[in-house]
């Protein structure tokens, strides 16, 4: 498992593989999908060095999966790099960061 | 960003990262229908995608057109025309996806929006987001 799910007693808990992208796109979708609509996340970024836009594209649709725009997520611990890539996307618009 | 096994074409990509990136995202949610459509088995839901699409498309276009009047960019009304026919577009296709009765009339409305959006990026980038680009690196916008 490329992927480590756990829950922090308010959210449910991702951490993130070094190499995010495409190649980790069924087991992210497996990890996320069977929760109910509501559901808060905390995407743990601190072991992610590289991401792809098929990754972007998966953090978009686990927002709309998770409730569209009353959907909960947070991103964690992203290195600087990879908080740059995603400011570029304008993510830190639709999506909490820490 | 590392490579993706379903990279953006690099006829689309203008070499400015602020936009680049975007289009990108807007390419990886093209690649999601194409999948689901597929019959890919962890394929993600139609509706999720496109519920997605029209939130990003909105999302990129409103960054560009602000940043058109940021840098008072003399095209700005040309190019809104081109960001009106994605957001028509997007948006009317998405309304006949979400009122389709049968399975089959959702995919076929599905294979309309990939197709739609293809095009667009296609043709947008090519014609107007390329001089849009020469006009903000001018201007060090974002830097």
């Amino acid at each position: 498992m490329a992927l480590n799910i756990s829950t922090d007693g308010e959210r449910v808990v991702v951490r993130l593989p070094k190499l995010f992208g495409f190649a980790v796109r069924s087991e992210f979708k497996q990890a996320t999908s069977g929760h109910p609509v509501g559901t808060k996340y905390k995407l743990d970024f601190q072991d992610v060095e590289r991401m792809d836009s098929s990754a972007l594209g998966m953090l978009l649709l686990l927002r709309e999966t998770s409730g569209g725009l009353s959907s909960d997520i947070l991103i964690v611990n992203p290195r600087t790099e990879i908080r740059k890539l995603l400011q570029l996307a304008n993510f830190h618009t639709l999506f909490k960061m820490a | 960003m590392m490579d993706s096994q379903q990279n953006m074409p690099e006829t689309f990509r203008l070499d400015y990262p602020l936009i680049d990136v975007q289009h990108e995202v807007l390419f990886a949610l093209y690649h999601e229908v194409r999948l689901a459509l597929g019959g890919e088995e962890e394929g993600f839901d139609l509706g999720d995608i496109f519920s997605g699409l029209n939130l990003y498309v909105e999302t990129h276009l409103a960054f560009e057109e602000n940043a058109m009047l940021a840098t008072g960019y003399p095209q700005l009304d040309t190019h809104r025309v081109g960001h009106q026919a994605l957001r028509d577009g997007v948006g009317g296709l998405y309304a006949r996806f979400l009122r389709a009765s049968e399975p089959q009339e959702s995919r076929q409305v599905a294979g309309q929006i990939a197709d739609f959006l293809y095009v667009w990026l296609e043709e947008h980038i090519a014609r107007v987001d390329r001089d849009l680009c020469r006009h903000l690196k001018e201007h060090a916008f974002g830097e």
